[in-house]
């Protein structure tokens, strides 16, 4: 055999994919569904506001998180906005630092210090004994995050939240249709945000949602998205313009409509994937419960690379990808204690972060979703393999 | 007549006109611009004889070969830091302190690892920074309020761990450690000689040495790391103290040992005044030490006073008392180093929940802290009634 991954295409060889393949590329399902409701939407002349897609998406979201209020957003992160303002939570809120930078932007922007704590390795999910330390007398609030859509060990964060005095919410952006103890995702805490950003498995192009059992906290969102409007010309409260419009209602539902057949889909591709590469030593697939009591989405398929394992480094086997036109991702690289404005506001952070600061460095997304075929993943499988079987050699070569 | 009972329950404020918390005691202008007037004339505003005369009176007072006038003490210590600290190596220091000690750490690319205070004097507590101090480059304990804070425990410990020792005297000009002027202990100490100290320069620092080569670092770091040829050796900032500053510094030495002695005078006053009131805890200081009580500040027992000491400050805001809550937050607790630090320091957590300082300067009248005295004893007394007030 000749040099090693000879036929990669950072090397020279054909790229395994002519246009790019991305990791969230966005779940479209039942176009024809979806134009029907935009006429209708459009013959009614009623766009936003209550409407009737709005209230459609809210019900069928909360039948399936098995919740008593669903109140639907423009986005997921101003629904964390909202929420973390009508908890009053101020001073500071633990979170992790391993989570989309929207979960510490939503604390920053309201003047309330966002304290990044430590995961779990393994689940990587905030670790409850580091949320204990980092407890002060100003903290007000925790944040879990279901990362990938694993649940959170929302059993200790309640004990430690109930203890200790502290509201407890979720951001569970990545975590609509999973499942913990029996208990679907948005029952836990005091109230969970979803996102339906285009990415997600249920999107509604861009928008978001806060599901709770709290009808007070409810009756708060819903003036609170509206303007503080509690009727026609009635403002009686401090509100922002937090409004999911129809057509994105309409998408949201339709795509809720589909989220059974997405999931289908998803977990075809994650057991795919997992087949195909979780025997590669230092390559590990994040694991996701199949055929359990607990349900998962499988909208996320995760690499952890372990470069002492594999002889080359995460951002190189990304690297070797992208030439193959697999745009796989870091997530959430580099940490948000490491963005501004956090990384000049707090200059040690990484030392309090250390699982997190080694985590950023190994995992790696892979793409999936519906516009995906097994083929596809096939392709994508014989390029990682390549790569690590091979792995001292390329980065040696990468490296000259 | 007067009604009776403390005025957050509806008496006569103690002091209608309103009581400051500090006073500057300055000495005559006429005194500050005639001692000027030489280095004004010649166009000397900085780096001028004032500054060196200065210098050599402090040092001689002290007893220390070097003293080095900063533009500030938070400069001091920071150009202390860079001069003495290894790089890469985290300070131990209080966190029970004002937040430039942590800064001047930070400011050096440093990480401050805090340890807790004792409980009864405030002052780092040793054994805790040895708990800490493993892979640490510099001690930076803080003369808390400026009571000496037994540098010698320190200074065995620095010596025993092998890190440098550098102290936060911004409280402690004119403190005496059994005999041993401060400023002599450690690598160095470094001196606060704003608007609230003892010795006021209007802003000003003084750092002290006992290192040759510290000291000329230091001279050459105030001036931007230039020895005087321009070819910078490091990064230095400019912390030149002015003449300006050094003049009123100097004139305040004439009246120093008077204004020490009387801010003792007024320690010792509330101190017996407040010995017998149940949940007032006086900062504990060692009887051979002066104490230069830049701030007179006692730890309130809300269960045996019978009052938190939130409640105690309004009360005594409404009697026209002005107070402070010196350290409160404690660093480890203030937003800036939400994530930089542990969090963990339940002892020092407690303490700063504590803590009000209360008036203290030289021109306070022995009447006014019979009379502060007196609120805070009629506060225990109407304890209950106060609790339920606002609550």
């Amino acid at each position: 055999m000749s040099d090693p991954g000879a036929d990669l295409a950072h090397f020279g060889g054909r790229p395994a994919f002519a246009e790019p393949v991305h990791v969230g590329r966005p779940n479209i399902g039942d176009r024809r569904a979806l134009q029907a409701r935009l006429d209708d939407i459009l013959d009614r002349r009623w766009l936003t506001n209550a409407g009737r897609y709005v209230r459609e998406f809210e019900d069928r979201l909360a039948r399936l998180l098995g919740v008593s209020h669903c109140i639907a957003t423009c986005n997921g992160t101003v629904a964390l906005e909202l929420v973390t303002r009508a908890l009053g939570l101020e001073g500071e809120v633990i979170l992790p630092s391993f989570t989309f930078v929207a979960t510490a932007h939503a604390l920053q922007w309201q003047q309330i210090t966002p304290v990044f704590c430590d995961v779990d390795p393994t689940t990587h999910n905030l670790d409850p004994k580091r949320v204990e330390e980092m407890i002060t007398p100003r903290t007000t609030g925790i944040i879990g995050v279901h990362v990938w859509g694993r649940p959170c060990d929302t059993d200790a964060l309640s004990e430690i939240a109930h203890r200790r005095g502290l509201r407890l919410l979720f951001d569970a952006a990545h975590a609509l249709g999973c499942s913990s103890g029996g208990t679907p995702v948005g029952g836990f805490g005091e109230a969970e945000v979803f996102s339906f950003h285009a990415t997600k498995i249920v999107n509604a192009f861009e928008g978001g949602a806060v599901a709770t059992n709290d009808e007070e906290l409810a009756g708060e969102l819903r003036l609170m998205k509206n303007f503080g409007f509690s009727g026609y010309d009635d403002v009686t409260y401090i509100g922002t313009n937090g409004k999911m419009n129809e057509a994105s209602a309409a998408m949201g539902v339709t795509s809720l409509e589909s989220f059974e057949h997405f999931r289908a889909v998803n977990l075809g591709h994650y057991e795919h994937y997992r087949d195909r590469l979780g025997g590669i030593d230092g390559v590990d697939v994040v694991e996701h419960p199949t055929g359990g009591a607990d349900q998962a989405n499988y909208h996320y398929v995760v690499l952890e690379l372990d470069e002492s394992r594999l002889g080359i480094s995460r951002d190189m086997v990304m690297e070797l990808l992208r030439a193959e036109n697999i745009l796989a991702r870091r997530y959430f690289y580099p940490g948000c204690h490491r963005m501004e404005p956090y990384r000049s506001l707090f200059p040690h952070a990484g030392l309090l972060v250390p699982e997190t600061e080694q985590l950023v460095r190994r995992v790696l997304c892979l793409p999936t979703g519906e516009s995906l075929s097994e083929t596809d993943i096939d392709r994508i499988c014989d390029r990682v393999s390549t790569i690590a079987a091979n792995g001292s050699a390329i980065a040696a070569r990468l490296a000259s | 007549m007067r009604v009776q009972g403390p005025a957050i329950l509806g008496g006569e404020p103690a002091f209608p006109d309103g009581l400051p918390f500090s006073r500057p005691a300055l000495p005559p202008l006429e005194h500050v611009m005639e001692r000027l007037r030489g280095s004004y004339d010649e166009g000397v505003l900085t780096n001028g004889p004032l500054v060196r005369e200065l210098e050599d009176r402090i040092a001689e007072r002290l007893e220390v070969p070097h003293v080095v006038a900063v533009a500030s003490c938070t400069a001091g210590l920071m150009l202390a830091l860079r001069v003495l600290a290894p790089s890469g190596r985290d300070v131990v220091l209080p966190s029970f302190t004002f937040s430039a000690s942590a800064h001047a750490v930070a400011w050096n690319g440093l990480r401050p690892r805090f340890a807790e205070c004792d409980p009864d004097t405030f002052q780092l507590d040793a054994a805790d920074a040895e708990r800490r101090i493993d892979g640490c480059g510099v001690l930076l304990p803080t003369h808390v309020f400026g009571a000496p804070c037994t540098p010698e425990r320190f200074e065995a410990l620095a010596d025993a761990a092998g890190v440098r020792l550098v102290f936060d005297a911004a409280h402690a000009l004119g403190a005496v450690r059994h005999g041993r002027p401060v400023g002599a202990f450690g690598d160095a100490e470094v001196f606060s000689l704003t608007p609230t100290k003892p010795l006021v320069a209007g802003e000003g620092g003084l750092v002290a040495t006992r290192h040759e080569d510290v000291a000329e670092h230091l001279r050459w770091g105030r001036d931007y790391g230039n020895p005087g040829d321009y070819d910078t050796r490091f990064v230095g900032l400019n912390a030149r103290m002015s003449e300006l500053h050094a003049a009123l510094a100097l004139e305040g030495l004439a009246s120093f040992d008077d204004h020490l002695a009387r801010r003792r005078a007024i320690a010792a006053r509330y101190r017996s005044a407040l010995a017998e009131v149940p949940g007032v805890h006086v900062q504990a200081v060692d009887p051979e030490d002066d104490v230069t009580y830049k701030d007179f500040t006692i730890a309130l027992d809300a269960d045996a006073f019978g009052l938190d000491r939130d409640r105690v400050v309004a009360a005594l805001h409404a009697e026209g008392v002005d107070t402070r809550t010196y350290f409160w937050p404690p660093i480890h607790l203030q937003q800036s180093y939400a994530n930089s630090v542990d969090r963990e320091l339940p002892v020092t957590t407690c303490v700063a929940r504590s803590v009000i300082s209360l008036p203290i300067y030289p021109d306070l009248e022995e009447s006014a802290v019979d009379e502060i005295a007196r609120c805070i004893k009629s506060l225990h007394l109407h304890s209950e009634d106060a609790a339920a007030f606002g609550s």
